[in-house]
């Protein structure tokens, strides 16, 4: 017998990507604008240094000024982190991503993730 | 405000830390846990606000609070959104804290240092992971 198919065929999720994400990874990232983030995937390339990953709500966003409403740090040695939330992380404004070697708000003179920092997400 | 920490049954190495009533920002973090650890789940209960909430955690060898403040940004911030309750869940890897586990409620996301004396309904936070 076959098993019954939980595949919900009406929703269409967003989905973003970013292979070497830098200070300034992506803006009005959610294809609804506004919305839930549920799964965001995280692979860090190599061991220099760690890795802030940033998310604004907001449209667009200056890094360095403007402070990150989320902020995943990978510590060097760590290469990937799946991060989910069943109940979805709500952002009104928009959702841009950026990232740096600093946690926080960090400055506009920090610099990128020094290795290659893959980012998938899906949201609404 | 009060932190309690609970050995889960069946493992003496799982570790459960409820950061709860928190009702202030304060000027300085709450010490969670003074030594190394990793976080695999984290729950926060902002259901009692209409205002979005922000979990701020430091990675930190002070044995006492750190000030709040750009002038040392946290190393984690999670968004706990207005009127929600939300899980985050880590896998693959948790959440590392090398030195001692810190943690602040505030209004402002980032590296701001709000107001310590903002104040709001009651809020929750349940940290699992292992010392």
């Amino acid at each position: 017998m076959a098993a019954a198919s939980n595949r919900n065929t009406t929703l269409t999720p967003s989905y973003f990507e970013e292979t070497d994400l830098t200070k300034e990874g992506g803006s009005d990232i959610l294809k609804s604008g506004t919305g839930n983030l549920y799964t965001i995937s995280l692979t860090k390339g190599g061991t220099t240094g760690p890795a802030c990953i940033k998310f604004y709500d907001a449209t667009d966003f200056t890094y360095g000024t403007d402070h990150p409403d989320i902020v995943i740090t990978m510590a060097a040695t760590q290469t990937s982190m799946v991060i989910v939330s069943r109940t979805g992380v709500a952002f009104t404004s928009g959702v841009c991503v950026g990232a740096g070697r600093i946690g926080g708000t960090a400055s506009a003179s920090d610099n990128d993730p020094a290795d290659a920092t893959q980012i998938e997400i899906v949201g609404d | 405000m009060a932190i309690t920490e609970t050995p889960l049954p069946g493992n003496k190495y799982d570790r459960k830390w409820v950061f709860s009533a928190i009702t202030v920002q304060g000027s300085t973090s709450q010490v969670i846990n003074s030594d190394s650890c990793s976080i695999f789940q984290i729950f926060c209960d902002n259901t009692g606000n209409s205002v979005d909430l922000y979990l701020k955690i430091y990675d930190n060898s002070t044995g006492s609070g750190v000030t709040i403040g750009a002038s040392l940004h946290p190393d984690f911030i999670l968004k706990i959104p207005s009127g929600q309750s939300v899980d985050y869940t880590f896998l693959e890897q948790p959440i590392i804290i090398s030195n001692k586990l810190h943690a602040v409620i505030s209004k402002d996301p980032g590296s701001s240092n709000g107001s310590a004396s903002d104040t709001w309904s009651a809020v929750s936070v349940t940290l699992f992971g292992t010392d």
